[in-house]
């Protein structure tokens, strides 16, 4: 009997209209990588499924009756991929291009909340294509009440951003757009292209919810964040040294996915928990949380608390606070 | 002895065909004789009774399900092309009808020789004797799953967001709203009932006469099979490798507790009574288990377990004996045929 072979890594690609995602995922497919890439794109077209392996895909949102924003899935993705996972000796990697517009919470929940999807893919980053040129034009639309503004949420998502087009900029708006992404997402990492043109280990195969990498990427926070007063998404890190409590911990960080989990878009943390020798590593994508022990601290290593949440109208203050309530004293 | 009734159950196992690819859907025709099949390359394989297997290409992409029509005569395919078509036994074309989408699930009326399928957003019903089809309105979303009522009166399509209630119009006569997104609908044969299995790991049942519903949830996946006993008093369904039997005698199973069987250690990927032994309960699974059940509420409800060398990928009974075939992810098409004994000692 066959086993069970080792998870699909799939990269999700968003950004705004005319970022050059498109353009991403095309470079992505000539370049020579000597991968099989099957890519679902975010129009529907002829299916090519036995040559090309391009599907395209009309989004469809299945949010659920509980009402909880974490069991929102996309069920033509659901539909797609399991099409594809029936053809998997034809592909060994999955490009998932969004539109625009879409939001970026029920894609990557649709990997962890589908049984049959998590059993066999597994997400491995969500990169997001920035328009260096417009992205203060995005950011800063106004939108009527209760609408979200995709441009944000698709950088506050984002394990991976390219900045790009930045030969279209100076150097002084390219740091500002820079501080602008930081701002919002202090935990992806970034880089300047042009034409998207980017190292594809830089894009594929990053792991990034990979709990064994949890925090690779030092966050990158601003002392200086005076312009973040007309921007509700955010960031908020906290670096502490001493031991938590677990049952407190466990608590509070419940209390957050229960109260705050529709705000939170995306959390990561290394903890050190009292009475354990190995790091606590954890991750969440708004309720939905991953955690486990991972590796032994290392003789004379700092042991240093690392938490970072990246939402909407985050009290950093509170959340400060609230953590440091659980370090045993 | 339960131990006494399992020993005396012997399987045999034969390959009939084998297609290029994962086989979605399996189906044999009412007389017992002729298995169809549809695998993800786009083949369809009708077997001719003596052996011989009859293979083609019906489709560009995948073949997402074949059913034989009640008459026999007929198979209908339909595919992420978007094609609904009808064949006869020798595969020739009888009837297509094509639309933008991906074509979901299909269902011949069980009284005449006309299938509908879910495709894009639309219902289509198709009739073996006409070369026009009728394009139902379309709705909201995606239609994922269809079903006829057991009089042929009423066509149910479950799309996100509830289930449409069709007679013979392409407008719904009705739709039982509900905010969550069916996987599969199944009237029950007496007409009374129509439960969805749905993404969000529940089972939602409307009892047609009055439309009041209720939900089952709390299973471990999503439920994507569910079977009516046809008697329409019991309802079994499968999520992940767990079944549970539901009682619909008298008021229904409102308030009850199923009969909980777990005897597959993977996937469920087929789950139906035997029609020619309507309390014999078949299963298989991706581990390539099959197990025959008969629910009972304490002891032992499993009645055996026979385990093939290959990842299974589809299941259905003959309509005619105690035999049963499925497909693999691999392209094989094989039969099981179960001792008759089992019937004999019960």
């Amino acid at each position: 009997m066959k086993t069970t072979d080792s998870k699909v890594p799939v990269t999700v690609v968003t950004g705004f209209l005319g970022s050059g995602k498109t353009t991403l995922v095309n470079y992505i497919l000539s370049e020579n990588h000597g991968k099989r890439i099957a890519v679902i794109e975010n129009e529907f077209g002829e299916v090519g499924i036995d040559d090309a392996l391009v599907i395209g895909a009309e989004e469809e949102i299945f949010e659920m009756n509980n009402g909880c924003i974490c069991c929102t899935v996309r069920g033509d993705l659901i539909r797609i991929l399991g099409t594809l996972m029936k053809r998997r000796d034809k592909f060994d990697y999955i490009l998932v291009e969004t539109t625009g517009l879409a939001d970026p919470a029920p894609v990557a929940q649709t990997f962890f909340v589908d049984d049959e999807i998590r059993a066999q893919l597994r997400l491995d980053a969500i990169v997001t294509v920035v328009d260096a040129k417009n992205l203060s034009l995005h950011l800063f639309e106004k939108k009527a009440e209760g609408v979200e503004n995709e441009a944000l949420e698709q950088i506050a998502f984002a394990d991976r951003i390219l900045v790009n087009k930045t030969d279209l900029v100076t150097e002084k708006e390219i740091l500002e757009v820079e501080g602008h992404l930081r701002s919002i997402n202090a935990s992806a990492s970034l880089v300047r292209t042009q034409m998207s043109k980017v190292d594809l280990d830089w894009v594929l195969n990053v792991g990034a919810f990979d709990l064994k990498r949890v925090l690779e990427v030092e966050p990158t926070f601003l002392e200086n964040s005076e312009h973040l007063h007309d921007q509700s998404i955010t960031s908020v890190g906290i670096e502490e040294r001493g031991e938590v409590d677990e049952a407190k911990i466990n608590d509070w960080l419940g209390w957050i996915l229960g109260e705050r989990g529709t705000d939170i878009f995306r959390m990561k943390g290394i903890l050190n928990v009292s009475g354990s020798e190995q790091r606590f590593v954890f991750q969440g994508v708004h309720m939905l949380f991953d955690g486990q022990p991972d590796r032994a601290w290392k003789e004379g290593e700092d042991r240093v608390n690392k938490l970072i949440f990246i939402g909407r109208n985050l009290d950093r203050d509170e959340i400060t606070q609230r953590f440091r309530q659980c370090l045993v004293r | 002895m339960p131990g006494s009734l399992t020993s005396s159950i012997s399987v045999t196992e034969q390959v009939l065909a084998v297609l290029p690819e994962y086989v979605n859907d399996v189906n044999i025709s009412p007389d017992g004789r002729h298995v169809v099949a549809g695998s993800v390359s786009g083949h369809i394989c009708i077997t001719a009774g003596d052996g011989a297997v009859r293979v083609f290409k019906a489709h560009e992409g995948d073949v997402v399900r074949v059913k034989w029509s009640p008459s026999g005569q007929f198979v209908a395919s339909c595919g992420i092309d978007g094609a609904l078509r009808i064949w006869d036994r020798d595969g020739s074309l009888i009837a297509e009808s094509k639309h933008k989408g991906w074509a979901t699930d299909l269902a011949w009326r069980p009284t005449g020789d006309e299938v509908a399928a879910g495709i894009g957003r639309r219902v289509v019903r198709l009739m073996a004797d006409q070369t026009d089809s009728v394009k139902h309105d379309e709705l909201k979303t995606t239609v994922e799953c269809v079903a006829w009522g057991g009089d042929g009166r009423r066509l149910f399509a479950g799309h996100y967001g509830g289930v449409a209630v069709f007679r013979a119009a392409p407008t719904p006569a009705r739709v039982f709203h509900w905010k969550g997104a069916p996987l599969v609908v199944a009237a029950s044969p007496d007409g009374q009932w129509v439960v969805s299995g749905n993404q969000d790991a529940s089972l939602h049942v409307w009892k047609m006469a009055s439309g009041s519903e209720l939900q089952m949830s709390g299973f471990t996946t999503k439920v994507l099979f569910v079977a009516w006993r046809h008697d329409s008093l019991r309802l079994a369904n499968a999520s992940m490798n767990e079944i549970s039997e539901w009682n619909f005698s008298g008021k229904g199973p409102r308030g009850s507790k199923p009969i909980g069987m777990v005897g597959h250690s993977a996937r469920i990927i087929g789950l139906q009574y035997s029609p020619t032994d309507p309390k014999i309960l078949g299963s298989a699974a991706t581990d390539g288990s099959v197990c025959l059940w008969r629910p009972v509420k304490s002891g032992r409800s499993l009645v055996h377990t026979h385990q093939t060398q290959l990842v299974l990928s589809s299941m259905a009974w003959s309509p005619s004996s105690l035999q049963m075939v499925c497909g693999t992810s691999s392209g094989e098409v094989i039969s099981l045929t179960f001792d008759k004994r089992l019937e004999a000692e019960s």
